[in-house]
């Protein structure tokens, strides 16, 4: 009965079986078939190559082009008033050809003439005022104000004119607009909807497509000011024609991109991945790995404690074994910023000499067994939490008993992190494990910061140092440049931050492209050459 | 049958709707976006306006109640991070998500059964212990590790097909293959289990001792007979891929709604985390009404009687009843 029930049965599970062997022979096909499957059509004679970053960017809005997500794409669609040349790092005109301080608070930049945007409006100090008061306006609060000084106002003066004034004496303002890209005014003010997603600026390359999730196309702008000033660009759109944007977050496939050849240039490997790649250069960034000291804690007021932690643990064996390499520190900005001491010697590794500050100490009746937690954020230094270990197991060895290690959940972390000097009590101890980005190259941000009485990620007060920042930042050219290194000589010889080092960055490149790291980390296409 | 459907419907959209409400709640607890959006040592006043602009300061029961208004309407909100709105940012994954899950069947289900079967027709011999072995790795081995390996061995060492990526079918082969390694010993070993079963009951030996041929039976009636467990386990492995093969997606940099939805977790990005909720469960929902119709056509003893015709057959299929 079952059975005559079920007629169509047999067929069905033939059908099944047809499925499956046809499912094979196509695999099979498939498989045979995509022979070369990787992409190794030449570059050079194309002019098109593929770049591969570790995450797409959130928005291709304007402010974004700080960001390492945001920035190798933008800053090559969007153009700022100023760049800095990549051999000597200083500031050099881009969109302004040149700039002076006329007063404490007003800066003036005469622009470049004849510069249009990607979507043919003319820009001017009208479209370059409205540009930046939109990025850095109080009132939208896009995270490229963390970059920002006082409050500021751009206005026009006349057409190829433009006045900066500020809140307050900002003597690094220049520093500062070198990262705020300007977009153009006619597309903010007519297409509102499309700031996140169509990026429009007067840069080499124009923005073509974004396919969510798989990649961004910018095509060369062959409008482009630079072609007839190629001098004053630092570079040139002629060579590479076409750039596509592919995302890989797992580093081993970034460095898979790269040596089957479906990508040209790819960012940020370790550095075994990056002497695999057909061409590989590496170079420190902004970015000093620090361990900074609630210096409110008993125990860690205490100066001899703090240079006992600075002797306690092994940097090398962070910078180089864990994080894959790099350069030790003595400053928390390394040799890009202005105000780096080059006298400085990094603290060396001597957990004997360590111990004896520490006995000093308890014989002075220091409390070396308060509660004290090496922490860091968790997933933005790598490997951290190997680090914050190998940290704590050699601050219990010189006998700080009561050490502990704890990776911190970010808003947790960057909580206690930025809650400022006032706020941190006695029995908080907080031993930070952090990476501090020195973007705007002068020492004078990172003094603010992490020494002032009221920085913004400040665990230390001292009233001498004040009157050495405020009178560094009154002074200008070497004679402020000298006055920083002082300051960094002072921190040196008191320890509230313990610098570790800057690790390497790694880029993995095709054989016929060639391309140095910049200091600053930007990656511009102008700057590459192909063949 | 379609009331079935539509009890089943209604029960879904009511998990889904509770489901939503506590990702809300719990994702407001866990983490802050604006802290995760800004550089690392952001001074607190830029931290304060970024909360402020992003609506993170209004109390909670005013953001909930904007949030539910919102799904009245079909409206999860924009992304924090991405500035557009959020659900079309998830149902433009769907079809990548689909695609690779479909591709990754292919392989899986017609492996599985020659495997399930072949082993299940003589259990205990060498060849049914060597599938075992296999189906069992298949179970094994970690999919993270087998695709990072297929990536280095089939796409850099012999540069057969692309490392990554999107595009035609020479892309999704290596993440489809990485996927259907599971599945293929999960329902291998259940389709091998459910078949021995059925090889030991008495109709069989009735058909062996009419002299049918052993294939045919198994083919026929054997196979048929243990569709039910092997349907349950492969809708059961779908609703994993639909649920966003995370880490495979996100290796290949396969553009479907996982790699998102993982990116959206991470940047404790509510509104496109409800959104992918919504659709991942949409999908997951539809599945299983498919595999529960499936059931009720193959068997018609787990659907309720609704037709005469219907109520006639299980009178003949169940002679308890």
């Amino acid at each position: 009965m079952r059975h005559s029930g079920s007629t169509p049965r047999p067929r069905r599970i033939t059908r099944r079986g047809a499925t499956f062997t046809t499912s094979l022979v196509a695999l099979s096909l498939v498989l045979t078939a995509c022979g070369g499957g990787s992409q190794s059509a030449d570059a050079t004679s194309t002019g098109e190559i593929t770049i591969g970053l570790p995450e797409e960017p959130r928005s291709l809005a304007s402010w974004n082009a700080y960001s390492n997500d945001g920035h190798p794409i933008l800053r090559n669609v969007e153009e700022a008033l100023l760049n800095r040349d990549p051999e000597s790092n200083e500031l050099v005109g881009e969109l302004a050809t040149s700039w002076e301080q006329v007063d404490d608070l007003t800066w003036r930049f005469q622009l470049r003439e004849g510069v249009t945007f990607h979507d043919g409006s003319p820009f001017d100090a009208e479209a370059a005022a409205f540009g930046l008061n939109h990025v850095l306006s109080e009132e939208n609060a896009f995270p490229m104000r963390t970059f920002l000084g006082p409050e500021l106002e751009a206005r026009a003066v006349d057409e190829y004119t433009l006045e900066v004034v500020t809140e307050a004496p900002d003597p690094i303002l220049d520093s500062r607009l070198y990262f705020v890209t300007i977009p153009s005014m006619t597309a903010l003010q007519e297409n509102p909807d499309t700031w996140e997603t169509n990026p429009v600026g007067t840069g080499p390359y124009r923005f073509a497509e974004w396919n969510r999730g798989q990649n961004i196309v910018l095509e060369a702008n062959e409008d482009w000011w630079g072609r007839d000033s190629a001098d004053e660009a630092l570079g040139d759109n002629e060579d590479i024609t076409r750039v596509t944007y592919v995302f890989r977050p797992e580093t081993e496939v970034r460095a898979s991109l790269v040596q089957t050849g479906e990508a040209q240039f790819v960012r940020w490997l370790n550095e075994a991945q990056c002497n695999e790649a057909p061409k590989c250069e590496s170079g420190p960034g902004v970015e000093t790995v620090v361990l900074r000291l609630d210096t409110p804690n008993p125990a860690l007021a205490d100066p001899r404690i703090r240079e006992a932690i600075a002797l306690s643990f092994d940097k090398s064996a962070i910078i180089d074994d864990i994080m894959g390499g790099g350069e030790l520190a003595a400053q928390i900005v390394g040799p890009s910023a202005l105000g780096f001491n080059e006298s400085l010697e990094p603290f060396p590794f001597d957990p004997d000499r360590a111990k004896e500050l520490v006995a000093e100490a308890v014989a002075d009746g220091v409390p070396v067994d308060l509660p004290l937690v090496v922490s860091a954020r968790e997933g933005f230094i790598l490997r951290a939490s190997e680090s914050i270990q190998l940290i704590a197991d050699a601050l219990r060895e010189i006998g700080l008993t009561n050490v502990t290690s704890e990776m911190r959940e970010t808003a947790k972390f960057e909580e206690a992190w930025t809650a400022g000097y006032d706020a941190i009590t006695p029995d908080r101890g907080l031993i930070g494990l952090q990476q501090h980005g020195n973007e705007l190259m002068d020492y004078s941000g990172s003094i603010e910061g992490y020494y002032s009485c009221d920085g913004a990620t400040s665990a230390y007060c001292d009233p001498e140092l004040e009157r050495m920042y405020d009178r560094a930042n009154s002074l200008a050219g070497d004679e402020r440049e000298a006055a920083l290194q002082e300051i960094a000589q002072y921190v040196y010889d008191r320890i509230p931050v313990v610098p570790i080092g800057q690790p390497n960055f790694y880029f993995g490149m095709a054989e016929e492209l060639t391309w140095s790291p910049r200091l600053d980390g930007f990656v511009l296409i102008k700057e590459m050459e192909l063949g | 049958m379609a009331t079935y459907a539509l009890k089943r419907l209604a029960h879904s959209l009511i998990v889904l709707v509770g489901v939503l409400i506590l990702v809300f709640v719990v994702v407001d607890r866990i983490g802050d976006p604006a802290r995760l959006m800004l550089p690392a040592d952001a001074p607190r006043q830029v931290y304060l306006d970024l909360r402020a602009s992003l609506g993170l300061d209004d109390p909670f029961w005013e953001r909930f109640g904007r949030t539910i208004a919102g799904w009245a309407v079909g409206d999860f909100g924009e992304s924090l991070w991405q500035g557009v709105p959020s659900l079309p940012l998830a149902l433009e994954r769907v079809p990548a998500t689909l695609f690779l899950t479909a591709v990754s069947l292919a392989i899986a289900v017609p492996l599985a059964l020659l495997l399930g079967t072949r082993s299940a027709i003589k259990p205990g011999s060498v060849s049914d212990r060597i599938l075992t072995t296999i189906s069992l790795a298949g179970v094994s081995i970690a999919d993270f590790w087998l695709g990072l390996m297929l990536i280095l061995v089939v796409g850099v060492q012999w540069g057969l097909l692309p490392t990554s990526g999107f595009g035609g079918l020479e892309y999704v082969l290596l993440p489809a293959l990485t996927l259907a390694v599971r599945p293929i010993g999960r329902i291998a070993q259940v389709a091998r289990s459910a078949l021995v079963e059925e090889m030991d009951k008495p109709y069989i030996n009735t058909l062996r001792a009419k002299g049918v041929p052993e294939g045919r039976i198994v083919r026929r009636d054997a196979l048929r007979n243990s569709a039910i467990p092997i349907i349950t386990v492969t809708g059961d492995e779908i609703a994993t891929f639909l649920n966003g093969a995370i880490v495979i997606e996100t290796i290949f940099a396969w553009p479907g709604i996982g790699s998102l939805f993982i990116q959206a977790i991470e940047r404790r990005d509510l509104p496109l985390i409800e959104a992918c909720v919504f659709v991942v469960a949409i999908m997951v929902i539809t599945v299983n009404l498919l595999v529960d119709l499936t059931y009720a056509r193959l068997d018609p003893r787990t659907a309720q009687p609704t037709t005469r015709r219907q109520r006639r057959r299980l009178a003949i299929l169940s002679p308890r009843s």
